[in-house]
């Protein structure tokens, strides 16, 4: 069960181990619960922590730029924070990494995201 | 010499347990008067057998089976179990324990118990050191359009690709990746024929799709040859579908800028990003990958 929370304005999606896959199905009903948070994140603001996440594929992205989308609609934004070195290098060559921010850890990510909230 | 570790609070019952077995073959023991003390001895050396009673101080009999089944998967152990206490038995069989014994049935079946599992383990370890002694290894799969077949076919290759694999571990889920990536595009977009627009536009309707397509023709009869070849040196994996082949030249780039929301490509650009070298055949139903050793 992956868990959500709001900090300060910030929708935070903790995606549970049990998404740690690659299988499509298994992310499929990832990208469901992900979509539901988008849509209850008032404001339009995600942050997914993969604090619990080991490794990520394009079936993870996929989903991930489906919620994304979501949110840009809403004119909101999304960023990660713990991601480890593999799944770093996964953003850094589908060159995701250049539309959502990384975050080391989910207080850095909240602080700077509730305060661009507040700007 | 084959070393057996009695682990019982009372001396009476380990001299008792070591006399059964004395008589049965040429046997050397350690002792140990609780869980926690066996863990101890078993830091110093490891014997070939744990023969443990339930009921101790400190660290009890299924606390141990536990504990040895963690860090010394090869030791079995056996345990001594009190009348009434059959139900712990059997969970401590589930937790791994090699078998048990009732203290009533000691003098009539504990030589011959330990024997087996000491002949058991015997050929396991051979079994392990053999397995450590292969240097290459070949793996040929037909598998239908069922993914859970995917994950499958990816745990058993990494199995052996840290045995015998070129790459770390690190290195090895980089691979993972890339094999399972390929595979996924074998099934949904080689064999059933789906394009990643649908998933694009309709996440659920892609999937009721290939589910439907599952079953009908001409889809459903297709398969996925997957060929492995891993040795120290290098792995070599190929993976062809049965469906009509696709000119990888197509795809958009996904990391245009003007594609970095499309969801089709991103596979194929994880399998180049990880493998040392991708390259399809003429018709583009197959894929090669090659992962070569750290340098």
């Amino acid at each position: 069960m992956s868990n959500i929370t709001r900090v300060d304005g910030v929708t935070v999606f903790e995606i549970d181990q049990e998404y740690d896959s690659l299988d499509e199905q298994t992310l499929n009903e990832l990208g469901t619960k992900m979509l539901a948070a988008v849509e209850q994140a008032d404001p339009p603001v995600l942050l997914l922590d993969l604090t619990r996440t080991t490794f990520i594929g394009s079936s993870f992205l996929g989903v991930s730029i489906r919620a994304w989308k979501r949110l840009r609609d809403r004119h909101g934004r999304m960023a990660l924070c713990h991601v480890n070195d593999l799944c770093r290098e996964v953003l850094k060559a589908s060159k995701l990494d250049s539309i959502w921010d990384v975050y080391p850890t989910r207080e850095e990510a909240v602080q700077q995201m509730s305060k661009e909230l507040s700007s | 010499m084959t070393t057996v570790l009695i682990v019982d609070d009372s001396a009476v019952d380990r001299r008792l347990a070591q006399g059964l077995l004395e008589k049965s073959g040429d046997l050397s023991f350690a002792y140990a008067a609780h869980g926690k003390e066996a863990l101890e001895r078993l830091q110093e050396s490891q014997p070939d057998l744990v023969l443990t009673d339930l009921q101790m101080p400190e660290m009890n009999g299924l606390e141990l089976v536990r504990a040895v089944r963690e860090q010394y998967p090869l030791i079995p152990v056996i345990l001594m179990t009190a009348q009434g206490s059959e139900e712990i038995a059997v969970q401590a069989l589930t937790c791994g324990a090699a078998g048990y014994v009732p203290k009533a049935r000691l003098a009539k079946e504990l030589a011959a118990n330990v024997e087996s599992v000491l002949t058991t383990a015997r050929s396991q370890r051979r079994s392990e050191r053999l397995l450590d002694c292969v240097s290459s290894t070949q793996w040929s799969f037909v598998i239908d359009n069922d993914p859970s077949m995917i994950a499958a076919v990816v745990d058993h290759l990494q199995q052996y690709m840290s045995r015998v694999g070129p790459c770390d571990e690190t290195a090895r889920i980089r691979v993972a990746i890339a094999l399972e990536e390929s595979l996924v595009n074998a099934v949904y977009h080689g064999n059933l024929e789906i394009s990643s627009d649908l998933r694009e536009s309709d996440m659920t309707a892609y999937y009721e799709l290939a589910e439907r397509r599952r079953q009908e023709e001409p889809y459903r009869n297709r398969v996925v040859h997957v060929d492995a070849a891993i040795s120290r040196r290098e792995a070599t994996f190929v993976v062809r579908d049965s469906g009509p082949g696709f000119d990888p030249s197509t795809l958009p780039d996904p990391t245009d800028p003007a594609n970095l929301e499309k969801l089709s490509g991103r596979g194929l650009l994880l399998i180049r990003t990880f493998m040392d070298e991708v390259r399809h055949n003429a018709s583009g139903n197959e894929i090669t990958m090659v992962k070569r050793g750290d340098q």
